[in-house]
C-alpha cells in the first residue's frame, strides 16, 4: 500500500461509534506504521501483525475461518497501536485486530474469542526496549 | 429489565433475527449459543469495556502524531 486509503468502519470502533469514515495510509519513511486519521475524530497508528508478531496472523485466519468471518481474499489484518510516553513501552491490540479490505474500503474490528490474546502486547520485548525509540 | 427462566436446550427469541440457546448449565456457569447477524457485535461485557478503553486509550489528536521509532531489522 502506497497511498492513502478511505475506509468506511463498519460498524464504528467501540467507544468511537459514531465515527464511520476513516483514512489509512503509510507513514512517510517507516515502512512499519501506518495512521487511520478521521477528519474530525480520532487518530490511530496501526502496524501489521507479520512485523511484529510473525505467529499471529495464522492464528487469526484460523480463528476466522472457524467462524466463517473471512469470506472474501484481500482482506488484511492491521494491529491498533498505543504509543505511551515512552515510545518503546508501545503495545500492540492482539486481542482485537482490524480487518481491512483496502479494495472495497470496509474495515471493522474483530475479536478473537477464546484465543487468550489481550489488547497490551508489547511490540518491543522489555530487553529490547532501551535500544528503540 | 425483563427477567426470563430457561433451561438447558431452550431458547429466546429477540426481535426477528437473534436467537438465545441455552445450551448448557453446570454449576454456577451457563453455556450460551448466540445467533445474530453478522453486524451485531457479541462480546463477554468485560471484553467490550476492555476493548473501548484500549481504543480510546490508542486514540491520539490528527495534529499530534506522536514520533515512531525507525526499526533496524
Amino acid at each position: 500500500m502506497t497511498a492513502a486509503v478511505a475506509l468506511q468502519m463498519m460498524p464504528g470502533l467501540l467507544g468511537f461509534e459514531d465515527i464511520s469514515a476513516y483514512c489509512l495510509q503509510p507513514i512517510p519513511d517507516n515502512p512499519y506504521f501506518f495512521s487511520l486519521t478521521t477528519n474530525e475524530g480520532p487518530s490511530f497508528i496501526l502496524t501489521k501483525p507479520a512485523f511484529f508478531f510473525p505467529d499471529y496472523s495464522a492464528q487469526v485466519k484460523k480463528d476466522l475461518l472457524a467462524n466463517n468471518e473471512l469470506e472474501e481474499k484481500g482482506t488484511e489484518v492491521y494491529l491498533i497501536v498505543t504509543v505511551p510516553e515512552r515510545i518503546a513501552e508501545m503495545t500492540a491490540n492482539l486481542l482485537a485486530p482490524l480487518l481491512i479490505k483496502g479494495e472495497n474500503g470496509l474495515a471493522c474490528q474483530i475479536v478473537l474469542h477464546q484465543s487468550g490474546y489481550t489488547t497490551r502486547h508489547f511490540l518491543f520485548p522489555p530487553e529490547q526496549q532501551r535500544n528503540c525509540g | 429489565m425483563l427477567v426470563l427462566t430457561r433451561k438447558a436446550g431452550q431458547n429466546l427469541v429477540i426481535g426477528d433475527n437473534i436467537i438465545i440457546k441455552i445450551l448448557e448449565v453446570k454449576g454456577d456457569a451457563v453455556k450460551v449459543g448466540i445467533e445474530a447477524p453478522r453486524e451485531l457485535a457479541v462480546n463477554r461485557q468485560e471484553i467490550h469495556e476492555a476493548i473501548r478503553q484500549a481504543n480510546q486509550a490508542a486514540a491520539f489528536n490528527k495534529n499530534s502524531i506522536p514520533a515512531l521509532p525507525l526499526l533496524k531489522k
